[in-house]
């Protein structure tokens, strides 16, 4: 709220120029920017605007528990600083049972390792009671210290949750005490080495197991995994040594597997959230056993190659996501129509081969498209967020030239274009649609047309996302002002999205046709409240002075604040209503 | 049921203020709800809050109301609430709040009162946390010294 004018003075004179000439034809009123800027000066002494501040020094005597729980809300580094502000908050910042240390603020330091190993030593010398959470991430190479910091969390072998990431070139191997730790919940080790004892008998309380980038062996692996009889989430991001993944006897509910695996024995009942992603595009085994999971809900698999999904009719899928390199054709048309139960869908197939993607379903509550098709369409009336990717693969009569044919001939209309436009099937309406996020191409006509024809259909959106793709390419052509939007605004066709409230464009360009589209979007839509543009690139001083997009600055009032990176406007509206709009970089 | 009467509790501040509330509501606070069940079900009932005052009481008590029918509302209704609910709240309020969520055992409000204080402290230097709260600095000049040494590595 509080209002800052902080743009150069170059950048003032020239917005002051701009303004200056567009009032002289439109016949605006200009106020003098300096004085806009006074104002805003004046508006921040004004006492209603002042921080309050608490009248007595209650907060330091804060109950020790009540302290402790505020602290362990903060980062490290925010706990530290406000932990000695007084020796109570001091005293409950020691015996917190959370401990939290990391070195990463003191690398910009020369003599980093002995300052930090300094800092460990005293913190924990000063701890009071045992410490049930503590997490450790440093780089130094000092193996006896780590050592003796971990025996000391460990000390009272009371230890919950522990949080190990030690980076240094040779893997840190992790002390033999750890295994002794029987109240472990937690348990996340980062890059380093673990090999559980040959007659290691498990974790009871263990329900929480990270490893990533750990060496552990197959078989360390497999014992570990049966005897931890308690364990519900899995993670296994990147284990260099691992080559099989086997979960059958596990009372597993959640599993996470990152990285490249030969083998999978995925069968298990009790799995209800599955995330498999391999960023190396490796051949795998029984991957599929995935779906003998009959009780799975939320599924992700990301990156494996020649995936083909059996059928999903006995299983309970309600949210999917898939990013794969191929698909075979049907196989979303096909997932879509056996899993009554899906609520959520989120595919990218990278396959340059399109394909026709049929979205029927009635309890669809959330779609994501993220690449091409060659037809999609949709019938799913209980969506209620969809996020679409429009294909920009041109045919003959969306090309720029054929544009400028129609509009020789008389001939565009919006009938017209229903008519032509073949690539997405869309219902009469979509009656629960409220978020709405689209990848358009301006300058496509068709493109446009299909974004157009979506936004039109959603009379309940209130959210809407445009990211611009690249701007098609003019063929030397210039339309001025008559392009797909210029030709709404001037069609007087009333059209109204009555409940949009937020508008937001990514990778905004400046383009013509990107520009028409916000005057109309600001126009249909009468009670929007904010508007969001972002530029893709640094244009910054161009668009400062760029006519058109001052179009919505057309009361110099409105101006609430200026940089090279931002220009923030407010502009009243009919009523109290007040339309902010945000333009960045 | 139509007809039955609601189980009612009478809560009195340190001040000498009586509010009389709805059992479930008044449950909200463990304190209370253990205080109720070592009583056993007596039809009138008094219970004294100690250290709570009439003005920081029925503040709590509205959060008590809001969260005791926390069924009727989804999810984000309830943290809609609980944001406005706390913003409203000044400093001395905020404190009151918490050390009356903590007597009481309370812990949503706890939890939301911690949060909302850590939300004020981040980011800012010990000196403007304490300016900001009116904690008084009981550092001797050497202690302060020894305490910015030590964490030299915490400050650009």
């Amino acid at each position: 709220m509080s209002a800052l004018v902080d743009g150069t003075d170059e950048q003032r004179r020239r917005l002051r120029k701009t303004l200056m000439e567009m009032s002289m034809g439109r016949g605006y009123l200009i106020i003098n920017l300096e004085t806009q800027r006074d104002r805003n000066k004046h508006k921040r002494d004004d006492p209603t605007d002042k921080i309050f501040t608490s009248s007595s020094d209650v907060f330091g005597n804060l109950a020790t528990e009540l302290t402790e729980r505020i602290l362990m809300k903060l980062s490290m580094r925010d706990a530290f600083k406000a932990s000695t502000v007084s020796k109570n908050w001091i005293h409950a910042w020691n015996s917190t049972p959370k401990l939290v240390l990391d070195d990463k603020n003191f690398m910009r330091f020369d003599n980093y390792e002995s300052m930090f190993i300094e800092f460990v030593e005293r913190v924990l010398s000063s701890r009071e009671g045992p410490i049930l959470q503590f997490h450790l991430s440093t780089c130094i190479e000092n193996k006896m210290k780590i050592n003796r910091w971990l025996f000391f969390s460990m000390r009272y072998n009371k230890i919950k949750e522990l949080h190990l990431e030690v980076c240094y070139a040779r893997k840190y191997k992790v002390p033999q005490l750890l295994f002794s730790c029987h109240e472990l919940v937690h348990l996340k080790l980062v890059k380093c080495k673990l090999t559980p004892p040959q007659d290691f008998k498990g974790f009871n309380m263990l329900k929480n197991l990270h490893l990533e980038m750990v060496k552990i062996t197959d078989s360390e692996l497999k014992n570990l995994l049966s005897s931890c009889t308690q364990l519900e989430e899995l993670a296994f991001i990147d284990l260099p040594w691992i080559t099989e993944i086997d979960i059958r006897n596990t009372k597993v509910r959640q599993l996470n597997i990152v990285g490249s695996y030969e083998r999978f024995q995925l069968e298990n009942q009790s799995l209800i959230n599955a995330t498999l992603i391999n960023i190396f595009y490796h051949d795998v085994h029984d991957l599929l056993t995935i779906f003998f999971c009959k009780n799975l809900v939320h599924l992700e698999i990301s990156g494996y190659k020649d995936l083909v999904l059996p059928s999903l009719r006995d299983m309970k899928l309600e949210t999917v996501k898939l990013s794969l390199p191929t698909l075979p054709p049907d196989s979303i048309t096909n997932l879509v129509s056996e899993c009554h139960q899906l609520k959520k869908l989120d595919v990218m197939i990278h396959d340059t081969d399109y394909q026709e993607i049929q979205i029927v379903s009635t309890s669809l509550q959330s779609l994501k498209i993220g690449r091409r098709y060659s037809h999609l369409h949709l019938a799913c009336p209980q969506l209620i967020d969809a996020s679409i990717y429009i294909g920009t693969d041109l045919y003959f009569w969306d090309s720029v030239s054929h544009y400028c044919c129609f509009r020789k001939k008389q001939r565009l209309s919006l009938k017209e274009l229903e008519y032509r436009q073949t690539k997405v099937t869309l219902p009469v309406a979509f009656n629960h649609l409220e978020k709405l996020s689209l990848e358009v191409r301006f300058g496509n006509l068709m493109c446009e047309y299909i974004a157009f024809s979506f936004i039109q259909k959603a009379h309940r959106l209130h959210t809407l996302q445009i990211k611009c793709g690249i701007p098609e390419v003019h063929l030397g052509l210039s339309f001025g002002s008559d392009n797909f939007w210029e030709y709404l605004l001037k069609s007087g066709l009333e059209i109204r999205f009555k409940n949009l409230i937020t508008l937001t464009i990514l990778h905004f360009n400046g383009s013509d046709e990107e520009i028409s589209f916000l005057k109309f979007m600001v126009n249909a839509a009468p009670m929007l409240q904010e508007i969001k543009v972002i530029f893709l690139t640094q244009s910054t001083m161009d668009f400062l002075t760029d006519p058109h997009l001052l179009y919505f600055f057309s009361n110099v009032e409105d101006l609430e604040s200026i940089s090279c990176q931002r220009i923030l406007a407010s502009i009243q509206k009919e009523g109290d209503r007040k339309l902010k709009v945000e333009f960045v970089y | 049921m139509v007809g039955v009467k609601k189980k009612m509790v009478t809560l009195v501040s340190s001040d000498g203020v009586e509010f009389v509330v709805e059992k479930r509501v008044a449950e909200q606070s463990l304190f209370i709800k253990n205080a109720l069940n070592e009583g056993g079900v007596e039809e009138k009932v008094m219970i004294p809050i100690p250290k709570v005052t009439s003005d920081t009481l029925s503040s709590v008590l509205e959060y008590c109301e809001k969260h005791a029918s926390a069924t009727e509302f989804q999810e984000n209704e309830i943290e809609e609430w609980d944001k406005e609910y706390i913003e409203k709240a000044d400093l001395d309020l905020l404190y009151y709040l918490l050390q009356a969520s903590y007597s009481m055992s309370i812990m949503g409000l706890m939890e939301l009162g911690a949060k909302k204080v850590a939300s004020l402290i981040r980011g800012k230097s010990p000196q403007e946390i304490r300016e900001l709260f009116n904690i008084k600095n009981d550092f001797t000049p050497e202690q302060e010294e020894e305490i910015r040494r030590e964490m030299q590595w915490n400050y650009e």
